[in-house]
């Protein structure tokens, strides 16, 4: 049986590989061309095999030489921070970024746990405040401050 | 006196009331952002290039500028006071910086940086001066297999260069490329990899890729870890002043520092954080005695702080004269003069002289401006230290979603953002550093361009690379620089130099 003796570059070799399988994957219906008249799949796939190669000596490596393991890598502020953004992108465009804003702020502080409701309402509150006067007036940003355009 | 005939025309150029209030606002804002923990210059000036854009292109990046030297000194202040570089080259100012602070001579400490860098900064000038017309008349003679060549040097020496597995750059560099290539063939008009996606039809936008993958996957790694324990050694205007024994003992290797520093900038993949690696060992090297430092030498923070200004001056020469930005902070750099409309390049100078030499008048001025108002505007970072981090990151991820979104107002952009979050995430977690993929992401296109032109002109014959003179001296330095690495004694020092 195989032991991942390096966790780190274990995964680092998926990451790698995956990359390199899908560029060629998806390089396969562009016209590859000649040396001399390059098509548009040439480089691409000369990068995405040297990427995949790398991903096949790194992955062999990690089960041979050990090395660090990964650190835990926690759900709740990846997914929340992700959620905020998406969020944003939503609200923006539909209500103003006067809304998007506070929203995003209120919504951010539950990345960690032990959020305190009130002193992130206030947060809010400030940064619309500073977001509308520094960004849509004194910088001009084309934002829409609440619904209008 | 070429030199200081162009120094004139730049001074003129950059000295305007509105591009010095440009390079004040910058300080100002790259310092503010910079002291903040665990934002490093990188994160800095990805966060604040949105609000370049709408300017003219020199205001632009003189204040871009403004903010890079701000980020930077922003690093040097928390080192020197908590203990944090917010990036890699403030790592070697951490080790005596912070124990001068403990042993109550943290003002000594930030006058000293404060005063190197500044020195360091008009050396630099000075050296991007004299210079960069020289290199760029050599640019003139590129021709693209030149060109490419020139590019395979610049990101070989980035990886052998960059922190930790040489392999793990090298496919940080090549996904970059690849990433680069995302979008419309220039050459045929054919889309890759946009899978119908609008958002990135044409290519990948810059803003969200660097926003995402140092920005905002920042937050990511910082949020989960309770808040430290921070000792801000505060320092009181009164003892801020060194004492002269100090700057005695600081000022020759400043003046080292700042040599080695020009020198190790102007390498491609050198930069600020080699030069203040290498300024460091040298310093312990030359020390009577070698024991002191660790443990609050003075030397070893006025030699890393100058070397890295230094550097960070003279980095900008591969990039206005050859195109090549020799770091992750250039390839920022590159990426906002491109959005500019400016291709960085010997061209610069030959078209937009008050361009070129505005931005270089404006680097001097950006070093004058920090000196001017850091001191008195310690107490003001010192106490933005305080301000706890659940309370920031908020502001922060905030920060970064309004400048993605308002350069383009495009909701589709903060997708493609949150999904490079989660991809620098990820890297980081697997020890990979993504610093040489937006060097890559940046080259990907002019790379391939200058691959595809060079077999056009040899009918497909790959021994043009080394038929041409300058290119054959270009990839021989390249195959010099893997060599090196290869050299287990070589390697040994590498490994040495980046645990220290």
């Amino acid at each position: 049986m195989f032991r991942v003796r390096s966790p780190q570059d274990f995964g680092a070799a998926a990451v790698f590989i995956a990359i390199g399988v899908a560029g060629l994957y998806f390089a396969s219906d562009l016209a590859f061309g000649t040396s001399s008249r390059m098509g548009p799949g040439y480089f691409p796939v000369l990068l995405s095999a040297c990427i995949l190669l790398i991903g096949i000596i790194v992955g062999i490596r990690s089960l041979s030489i050990a090395g660090p393991a990964v650190e835990r890598i926690p759900l709740r502020p990846i997914a929340v921070i992700v959620l905020c953004i998406i969020g944003f992108g939503l609200l923006i465009e539909r209500a103003g970024v006067a809304i998007a804003a506070a929203a995003l702020v209120l919504l951010a502080s539950y990345a960690r746990p032990g959020a305190r409701l009130a002193e992130s309402l206030a947060l809010a509150a400030a940064m619309v405040v500073f977001v509308i006067a520094v960004f849509v007036y004194a910088l001009g940003q084309p934002l829409p401050v609440l619904w209008s355009r | 006196m070429d030199v200081v005939q162009n120094l004139a025309t730049g001074f003129a150029a950059a000295a305007s009331w509105t591009n010095l209030g440009f390079a004040l606002i910058g300080c100002l804002l790259g310092t503010l952002i910079g002291v903040l923990p665990g934002i490093g210059p990188i994160p800095t000036i990805a966060m604040l290039l949105p609000i370049t854009f709408g300017l003219d292109p020199l205001a632009a990046l003189i204040m871009l500028a403004g903010i890079y030297y701000g980020a930077q000194y922003g690093g040097s202040t928390t080192s020197i006071l908590v203990n944090m570089p917010g990036e890699a080259s403030s790592i070697v100012t951490c080790l005596d910086g912070y124990q001068m602070a403990r042993q109550g001579r943290a003002g000594a400490a930030l006058v000293v940086a404060a005063l190197g860098s500044f020195f360091a900064g008009c050396v630099g000038t000075l050296f991007v001066a004299a210079f960069a017309p020289p290199l760029a008349y050599l640019a003139q003679q590129f021709n693209s297999p030149d060109y490419f060549s020139l590019m395979v040097l610049g990101l070989v020496m980035a990886i052998v260069l960059a922190h930790g597995s040489v392999l793990k750059a090298l496919a940080m560099v090549l996904i970059g490329l690849l990433l680069g290539l995302v979008g419309t063939d220039v050459n045929t008009g054919v889309t890759r990899y946009t899978f119908g996606w609008s958002a990135i039809w044409d290519r990948i936008d810059f803003l969200p890729l660097v926003i995402g993958l140092f920005g905002i996957a920042e937050i990511m790694r910082n949020v989960e870890r309770p808040d430290a324990q921070r000792n801000a050694y505060s320092a009181s205007m009164r003892e801020l002043w060194p004492k002269t024994s100090d700057l005695r003992a600081a000022w020759p290797s400043a003046v080292r520092g700042t040599g080695l520093g020009a020198l190790l900038g102007i390498l491609p993949g050198g930069g600020a954080v080699l030069a203040s690696f290498a300024s460091y060992t040298l310093e312990k090297k030359l020390a009577k005695d070698p024991s002191r430092f660790g443990n609050g030498a003075i030397e070893g923070v006025a030699g890393p702080e100058s070397a890295n200004n230094a550097g960070a001056q003279t980095s900008f020469i591969p990039l206005l004269t050859l195109g090549l930005p020799s770091n992750a902070v250039m390839a920022l750099m590159m990426g906002a003069m491109i959005i500019q409309g400016i291709a960085p390049g010997s061209a610069v100078m030959e078209k937009r002289p008050d361009l070129f030499w505005g931005m270089v008048a404006s680097m001097w001025i950006g070093n004058a401006m920090l000196l001017v108002i850091n001191l008195p505007l310690l107490g003001v970072w010192v106490k933005l230290l305080s301000v706890p981090y659940r309370l920031l990151y908020p502001a922060v991820l905030l920060f970064c979603v309004i400048g993605v979104y308002s350069t383009n107002t495009e909701a589709a952009q903060l997708l493609l953002t949150a999904l490079f979050a989660v991809f620098g995430y990820l890297l980081v977690r697997f020890g990979c550093e993504p610093a040489p993929l937006v060097l890559g992401f940046i080259l990907g296109p002019l790379m391939e361009e200058n691959l595809r032109r060079s077999l056009v002109m040899s009918r497909g014959d790959p021994l043009i690379f080394i038929e041409r003179p300058i290119s054959v001296v270009l990839l021989g330095m390249s195959l010099a620089a893997v060599a090196l690495i290869v050299l287990p004694q070589f390697r040994k020092t590498r490994e040495q130099a980046f645990q220290q």
